[in-house]
């Protein structure tokens, strides 16, 4: 990988001239993006250690972290707004 | 968090908190330190996991398990296991990396290949040249052609390659005098004795000068074996925080006002134990403060200097030479010729008297073989070059290039924004990854890039403190240290390495490389 190819999210910016195909400066940007994303995903299985685990045992992780913040987030959106609300009433 | 003292200048008036040795330890940030219990955290659940399932017979055993039945004590520590087959293993193919070729400024590793993760290995036949920041070449006199190998084969024509004999009784060889003598005045001290492995010139010589009533003040963070060497000689260990002149004292008025344990009687002697550069932190001790205490308290003192005879200095003599301070005033130098000499063995150095009685009585002396002759004539060589007695400045031109080399690429590293510890002038470059996985990843990433370093992790180094660590050399030209840089610059962008509070991110593109290169070419 050289340099060039990684995304360039934070800093410096390439310029276009205008004379280039607009379709391929867009497909550069949606190369940039995915390899991105690429790299979230590689800081999510460097810092969670799942990086030296086998498939198997990632997807095992993976699933389960995903149940429990789902089931987070569902029950955040049921229930939130009634215990807010609630909440309002009893101090007013 | 952190164990270590940083220097800051303005701490005393003395020339250890100068700004050019300064010694810097940046604290771990708490979010890293945080991911890193909690990845390994994540590492042994799944590895009870896998346990667990061997244990039903779901998976097959791979290693090698206790013949006994269930009543013996058990032959294997447990946790030393566990952590060996579920997390030594997973990331055993960056470790131990067998090379094809001299392991010199450049070395050939040979590619392997797994299929039932890294449990077992086939070579795929590749060798992979890459630039070698791993070895302890600091001199650069790990090379198979030039006048050091020329002579050492030359020397196996006139004395043969070993002589079969314990020192004592027909080991005490014509050459080995010449190592001795030569070495003595290198130093600058009366006598120095020679013996043919540096790990046991400690662990074998310590019990020499120390034993049954004596104290041992030894470094927290000292060697395997120093601490092996103390252990043997029955003297009591109390060890010190690292680089803590204030520890020291207290620890030393302390052993002065009371005595021995028990009985309360007098220390026959108080050793203190340091070393000159300490491998996994790239710190150098604090050489006149600590005379200044053993003078005070009189107390003996004790320099292990491996990694820093020969890459420390203005003429490389050590850190006695780095801190300019009369070589009389410390009892025992020893040091190793596997480091800046390209050779292998060990030294002890100082007063005549001392010597002679490590002469007689040292258990190295007695029962191991002496030092065989291509090995001490390398080592003759690489001091003659080293002290510019064979008629070149070549030795000098290398003490320099490794100062600069060193200067150069710790500056540029911790402009980058990555932890970097140690004092600026240490060979020793340890740049801190903190989370297991990276171990992995920076070896597996900067070996694609052709760069061979090397990685450490637990037990090496603390748990939550793991580290990628560079050994500068002699022999890396510019360019080297440059494609060295840029495939950090790059690694540490896509693991994210740039943990740096103090120090501000930057990538290699933006960092301004004439403001470098006038500092490398001074």
């Amino acid at each position: 990988m050289t340099l060039n190819d990684h995304p360039t999210f934070l800093r410096h910016k390439l310029s276009y001239t205008y004379k280039n195909c607009h379709w391929k400066t867009m497909l550069s940007y949606i190369r940039r993006f995915f390899k991105f994303i690429h790299w979230l995903y590689l800081q999510y299985l460097l810092n969670t250690a799942l990086y030296m685990l086998e498939p198997w045992e990632r997807l095992l992780f993976s699933t389960l972290l995903f149940a429990i913040l789902s089931t987070a987030l569902y029950s955040a959106l049921v229930f939130l707004p009634h215990h807010v609300r609630s909440m309002i009433q009893f101090y007013s | 968090m952190s164990n270590y003292q940083t220097n800051k200048p303005g701490d005393d008036n003395n020339r250890t908190s100068d700004h050019r040795n300064r010694e810097e330890f940046e604290e771990t940030p708490t979010w890293a330190a945080v991911v890193t219990v909690l990845g390994y955290a994540i590492l042994s659940a799944l590895g009870w996991l896998r346990d667990f399932l061997r244990h039903i017979g779901l998976e097959e055993k791979r290693t090698a398990h206790d013949p006994n039945p269930k009543d013996f004590v058990p032959l294997y520590q447990s946790y030393e296991c566990f952590y060996t087959r579920n997390l030594y293993t997973r990331i055993r193919d960056v470790f131990n990396q067998p090379i094809a070729s001299v392991a010199g400024a450049k070395v050939h590793v040979m590619e392997r290949v797994s299929d039932d993760y890294n449990w077992t290995f086939k070579f795929s036949g590749k060798k992979i040249p890459s630039i070698n920041l791993g070895s302890y070449n600091y001199l650069g006199f790990a090379e198979n052609q030039g006048p050091c190998s020329e002579q050492a084969i030359k020397s196996i024509e006139t004395y043969a390659v070993t002589t079969c004999s314990t020192r004592h009784e027909l080991g005490h060889q014509r050459y080995v005098k010449e190592l001795e003598s030569l070495m003595a005045e290198y130093l600058n001290v009366e006598d120095c004795i020679a013996f043919g492995m540096g790990f046991a010139t400690n662990a074998l010589n310590i019990p020499t000068l120390a034993g049954k009533g004596d104290l041992i003040l030894s470094d927290k963070l000292n060697h395997v074996s120093l601490i092996l060497g103390a252990r043997l000689s029955g003297a009591t260990i109390r060890t010190f925080n690292h680089n803590d002149m204030k520890d020291l004292e207290a620890h030393l008025r302390k052993a002065i006002i009371s005595g021995q344990p028990r009985t309360c009687r007098p220390w026959k002697k108080i050793l203190i134990i340091v070393e000159g550069v300490y491998s996994m932190e790239g710190s150098l001790c604090k050489l006149p403060e600590i005379i200044e205490l053993k003078k005070k308290y009189k107390a003996y003192l004790y320099v292990d200097e491996a990694h820093s005879i020969g890459a420390i200095g203005s003429r490389g003599r050590g850190v006695v030479d780095y801190w300019k301070v009369d070589p009389n005033d410390i009892e025992i130098h020893m040091g190793t010729f596997t480091k800046s000499f390209g050779s292998a063995g060990g030294y002890i150095a100082g007063k005549k008297n001392i010597i002679d009685y490590i002469r007689v009585s040292s258990h190295s002396a007695c029962y191991s073989s002496s030092m065989s002759a291509p090995i001490v004539q390398q080592i003759i060589s690489a001091l003659s070059i080293i002290m510019g007695r064979d008629g070149t400045n070549d030795g000098q031109k290398r003490i320099q290039q490794l100062a600069c080399n060193v200067r150069y690429f710790r500056r540029q590293l911790v402009d980058m924004g990555f932890i970097v510890y140690g004092n600026n002038n240490s060979p020793v470059v340890p740049v801190m990854l903190f989370m297991p996985a990276k171990i992995a990843a920076v070896n597996r990433e900067m070996l694609k890039r052709d760069c061979a370093v090397v990685t450490v992790g637990f037990p090496a180094t603390l748990l939550t403190e793991s580290r990628v660590r560079f050994c500068i050399s002699a022999g890396h030209t510019k360019e080297m240290l440059d494609h060295a840089l840029k495939a950090m610059d790059e690694v540490g962008h896509l693991v994210s390495l740039r943990y740096s509070k103090k120090n501000p991110h930057h990538r290699w593109v933006e960092l301004d490389h004439a403001d470098y290169d006038k500092e490398y070419t001074s």
